[in-house]
């Protein structure tokens, strides 16, 4: 077959997709800054959850959401299903990376200013996003229910019984057929994933409405930039699926290396880990208040995040003219960090009632 | 904030408020709790029965499929239909971990059931990674060891993944 005539096929090929599924709506033009890398992350971001998506389909053939079955199926993924322990692997440092990736695109928002009018609700629906994905890696913690995953278990539990009556999903009375840990499965493969493409629908369609928010330069302010740029959106497309593919390849390299870690089975009511780094800056808080730290730091947190797009009303984009919010968000990171880092450094203390 | 809305407000937060007890109560028949639902053995158990006549006497079992063990009576408290129990129980520090049905029932015949997972004692936690079990019954590390083929055909898919990555990612396009 001659170049020519791949290349005409390859046309054609491109012609009746395009026709058919309406592709030249993507070439609308998009800010030539959009494709630098901080502009991108939210991309890689959904890209690192196709492949959490792909990976967890597979997991799900092999685990048995019951709490007398569950660690002896993740120990068949790991030694007996085929490809199980990479898959489970690409699955644990994919989610490590997306949970990255979506904290920083999360502080590139805030700190070029990207929250402003006429994008506030689209902040409220990335921390939506944001406590969606968090939701994901403590169900996904919990589900391979190993020492590990059964203090997680029980300090959620805890944490349930001091919002009251709606934390009655976490408790026993609420299903008397169906035990907590399966209807957490049910939460990590069809709640949350359903509630996160709702989302995620809704946050693409206010970007494409809005546009990419100006470059935070001295002058800039926030204004929809729908339809204006240098660049196509196809190609903003492209780069969030090369970075896609560099999250891959890193998950990858990183399942080989370090196989995501398994424990002993759960012991109920012992202590002895510590929780994931993205929960371990709750360590120090409930040491000092209690199981109700669980559940009200978080709140404040979100509480504190949420008030952004009504703290900063200024239009103006550059960090230079809004020090104090930024001031402020760098001293509550650092915090989050110390304590972060207090709490990783501590030894395991009780703190179940 | 109009007087329709906050009342549309208020209803959407007294359902949400009432989903568990809504569910809680649904049943005419007898019913027992057991808190909490995944316990160590040797630890104790709160049994709570609803919906039971004042008065009734109920025997508590916890079974498994090897086993029935008999953990003692409790006498339903309360006025007309509200009657119930709350009974702490310990579980026997020999239990072997598993699953259990912990079944109430009364000489009349009526019976509740609540599941309850029983871990092994705490003494026995360990946060260290997962063991398997040798034919002899030694323990030992899980292995975690792939054959050459999967390690090669990985560690490709990584690297073919990369560069397909890069190349997306340095591409240029004409402008829009």
């Amino acid at each position: 077959m001659s170049v020519e005539s791949i290349l005409s096929r390859r046309s054609s090929v491109g012609s009746w997709l395009k026709e058919r599924l309406g592709l030249d709506g993507l070439q609308y033009p998009v800010p030539a800054h959009a494709n630098a890398l901080p502009y991108t992350l939210g991309g890689v971001t959904l890209t690192g959850f196709v492949i959490l998506f792909l990976t967890g389909i597979y997991l799900a053939q092999f685990y048995h959401p019951h709490p007398d079955d569950a660690h002896a199926s993740v120990v068949y993924i790991i030694t007996g299903a085929p490809f199980g322990d990479l898959v489970r692997s690409i699955h644990f440092w994919t989610a490590q990376i997306v949970t990255v990736t979506i904290l920083l695109h999360m502080l590139r928002v805030l700190f070029s200013g990207a929250y402003k009018r006429p994008r506030e609700v689209n902040w409220y629906i990335g921390l939506g996003l944001l406590a969606v994905t968090l939701g994901l890696v403590f169900t996904g913690a919990v589900l391979k229910f190993d020492q590990e995953g059964l203090e997680a278990l029980q300090h959620n539990k805890e944490a349930a019984q001091v919002i009251g009556a709606l934390g009655g999903w976490f408790s026993a009375e609420f299903s008397r057929s169906v035990p907590l840990l399966t209807r957490l499965y049910d939460g990590h493969v069809t709640i949350l994933p359903l509630i996160f493409g709702l989302l995620i629908i809704a946050h693409a369609y206010l970007v494409k409405q809005h546009g990419i928010s100006p470059a935070a330069t001295p002058e800039a302010v926030s204004r929809a930039t729908a339809g204006e740029g240098g660049a196509r959106f196809t190609t903003h497309l492209r780069r969030m699926a090369g970075y896609g593919f560099v999250v891959l390849a890193l998950a990858l390299a990183l399942g080989l290396l370090w196989p995501a870690p398994l424990g002993q089975p759960g012991v109920a009511g012992a202590e002895g880990t510590k929780p994931w780094w993205m929960f371990i800056w709750l360590f120090p808080a409930e040491e000092a208040w209690g199981s109700r730290a669980l559940a009200t730091v978080p709140v404040i947190l979100g509480g504190l995040l949420a008030l952004v797009p009504i703290a900063d009303r200024s239009p103006y984009l550059s960090p230079a003219r809004r020090k104090g919010l930024l001031l402020a968000a760098a001293l509550i990171l650092i915090a989050l960090v110390a304590s972060g880092l207090v709490g990783a450094l501590k030894p395991v203390e009780a703190h179940l009632q | 904030m109009s007087p329709r809305t906050y009342a549309t407000i208020s209803l959407v937060a007294a359902i949400i408020a009432l989903i568990p007890t809504t569910v809680g109560h649904a049943h005419d028949e007898p019913a027992i709790v057991v808190n909490p639902a995944i316990a160590a053995a040797g630890t104790s158990i709160t049994i709570t029965g609803t919906e039971m006549e004042p008065g009734e006497v109920f025997q508590l079992f916890l079974e498994s499929a090897s086993t029935s063990i008999e953990l003692g009576e409790a006498i339903a408290e309360g006025e007309a239909e509200e009657g119930g129990f709350v009974m702490a129980i310990p579980l026997p520090s020999d239990l072997p971990a598993g699953s259990y049905t912990l079944r109430a029932s009364t000489d009349e015949g009526e019976t509740a059931v609540a599941d309850l997972t029983v871990t092994a004692a705490s003494a026995e936690a360990d946060p260290g990674p997962a063991m398997a079990q040798e034919p002899s019954g030694e323990p030992h590390l899980l292995d975690r060891s792939k054959p050459a083929g999967e390690i090669a055909g990985a560690a490709s898919l990584a690297l073919a993944s990369a560069l397909l990555g890069v190349w997306l990612i340095r591409r240029k396009d004409p402008g829009p």
